[in-house]
């Protein structure tokens, strides 16, 4: 009995070792092709840097997309933006997605998806909001970063 | 036989976690605003004026102390070495310009000019933008007059 069990864990691990040196061997192969090879495709299209020197509330554009002239993404990608500065008494910012306020939690929006295969185009519009201070200064760069990934199967 | 169960699973789960490693994971940081608001125009004002009187080979001088403030927190550009000192209306280099405090917004200079006589006129021109801030703004022309006596 005891030897009949070691001998089907044998088996077993045999069949994963086989499985995995297999699929390595497909993935030298798609290397050495290099048209086969998938990679992600993102495309982030920004506004020019505002530059803010008056106590003016003003309007920032950009978009993600899943492509780049003729080449779709192939692979499913997810992303999300982080502020990475905080908002103040005389700072606030707002973050919208094609018209519709996106709530952040912790300067950070929810996943969104990229699709693959079909062009997806992603619109974000960030509302700089100032507020006039006594000192009459504020003196700050507002930065966001936009993290993507593989979304995983 | 527990021993080699445990080892064979520890084999297949080091396997089956390098497979699961590799994932496509990148970042952009944008810049999306600067913000440079500073309604403050830089002042410079006059704070005091100490003379001192002392004797030299039976002649009476006067040392002339003049201290001024500049206000402003975000100073781009400080061109105090640019201002212009008259003694009877002839310009003259013979002064010195000195910081001597630094408090908060605030920075302290002194002026001091040396070996003058009763009577003379001195003048000090601090021309316009002797002192422009990070938003661009620029202090306005000051002229500061005094008799010696």
């Amino acid at each position: 009995m005891k030897n009949k069990i070691i001998i089907i864990i044998l088996i077993v691990g045999i069949i994963m070792i086989s499985k995995n040196s297999f699929s390595k061997y497909i993935s030298i192969t798609n290397i050495n092709v290099s048209s086969k090879i998938v990679q992600p495709i993102i495309t982030i299209e920004e506004d020019k840097i505002l530059n803010i020197t008056e106590f003016k509330n003003q309007i920032y554009n950009f978009k993600v997309k899943n492509y780049s002239e003729e080449k779709i993404n192939e692979i499913e990608m997810e992303y999300y933006i982080e502020f990475l500065s905080n908002q103040s008494q005389y700072i606030k910012y707002k973050i919208y997605k094609e018209g519709e306020e996106i709530k952040l939690t912790r300067n950070k929006t929810e996943k969104f998806l990229l699709n693959k295969n079909n062009k997806q185009e992603d619109n974000y519009t960030i509302e700089v909001l100032l507020k006039e201070n006594s000192d009459q200064e504020i003196l700050e760069n507002i930065k966001m970063k936009i993290y993507y990934e593989q979304k995983e199967v | 036989m527990i021993k080699k169960v445990v080892f064979l699973c520890i084999v297949f789960i080091s396997l089956l976690s390098i497979l699961n490693y590799a994932k496509y994971i990148e970042q952009k940081e944008i810049l999306v605003a600067k913000i440079d608001i500073d309604m403050n125009i830089p002042k410079i004002e006059l704070m005091n004026i100490k003379n001192t009187m002392y004797k030299e080979t039976n002649k009476i001088f006067y040392n002339v102390s003049i201290q001024i403030k500049i206000r402003e927190s975000n100073i781009k550009s400080n061109n105090l070495d640019k201002i212009k000192v008259k003694i009877d209306e002839e310009e003259t280099k013979n002064y010195e310009i000195n910081q001597i405090e630094k408090i908060l917004n605030e920075l302290i200079y002194e002026i001091k000019i040396t070996k003058l006589l009763k009577n003379q006129k001195i003048q000090i021109l601090i021309p316009e933008s002797t002192i422009i801030d990070k938003a661009n703004n620029a202090s306005k022309e000051e002229i500061i007059n005094y008799e010696v006596n």
